[in-house]
């Protein structure tokens, strides 16, 4: 292809996924992501737009959450079990907190609670 | 359809946790901080929110009461996430889902306390 044309933003790629969300269950509840889009004012009949904004969320989360993952394992931390030698990963604030600023979200411990 | 009002705010909220605690044992965790996984739900809160707000931004400016997936694109790609992985992600192998809440069964009425024995002579 000629180098000089504007690389297509995965405009086909996303439009097949949609038509491929007819039956699909995402992980988190269609009736919990259709609340917390009502809630900022979104409204829609139409199931798969719902389950493509779920999706990009969960994406979003998964995401920042192997980031966490990563900064975990290179801190050397996690529980060593002696006996069997399998270490229990366990997601703190700070591993997020890392992970997050990351993807430009500055994550402080809120002084109020504890 | 109007939310119902004997959902509350906070079932949506315990779902999500539940939601969001599959998410991070799918990626490998073993556990998690009580502040760490709210603070995941309060971000995936407030990403479908701002991507709620932004996609009905993009239905209106278009003249369209209802939205389009190609809104929900705009708002996407406007947000700075990039949607190539999407399809890979949403249909991983392996993932696991929640079912809809359920709403709790009514309450029964409690049948009134009967004390005492009447006396069958006096019927």
């Amino acid at each position: 292809s000629d180098s000089t044309s504007l690389p297509s933003i995965a405009g086909p790629p996303v439009a097949d996924l949609v038509s491929q969300l007819e039956d699909y269950t995402p992980t988190i509840p269609d009736a919990v992501a259709q609340h917390f889009l009502s809630s900022s004012g979104f409204q829609t009949d139409d199931p798969r737009i719902v389950r493509i904004m779920s999706i990009a969320a969960q994406k979003f989360v998964a995401d920042i959450a192997n980031d966490a993952l990563q900064h975990c394992k290179m801190r050397g931390a996690g529980q060593t079990n002696k006996k069997n030698k399998d270490r229990k990963y366990v997601l703190t604030n700070d591993d997020l907190a890392q992970a997050m600023s990351d993807q430009g979200i500055t994550l402080k411990k809120p002084p109020y609670f504890m | 359809s109007l939310p119902d009002p004997s959902v509350t705010e906070d079932s949506y909220r315990k779902c999500l946790k539940m939601g969001v605690a599959n998410i991070l044992s799918e990626v490998g965790f073993d556990s998690t901080t009580p502040l760490a996984l709210e603070t995941l739900c309060e971000l995936f809160q407030s990403f479908l929110g701002e991507l709620g707000r932004s996609s009905r931004a993009y239905t209106e400016l278009a003249c369209r009461a209802h939205p389009l997936h190609a809104d929900v694109l705009l708002a996407l790609i406007e947000m700075g996430v990039p949607t190539e992985g999407l399809s890979a992600y949403a249909f991983r192998p392996g993932r696991k889902s929640l079912a809809n809440p359920q709403p709790a069964p009514p309450i029964k009425q409690t049948s009134i306390l009967h004390t005492g024995d009447r006396p069958a002579s006096s019927r």
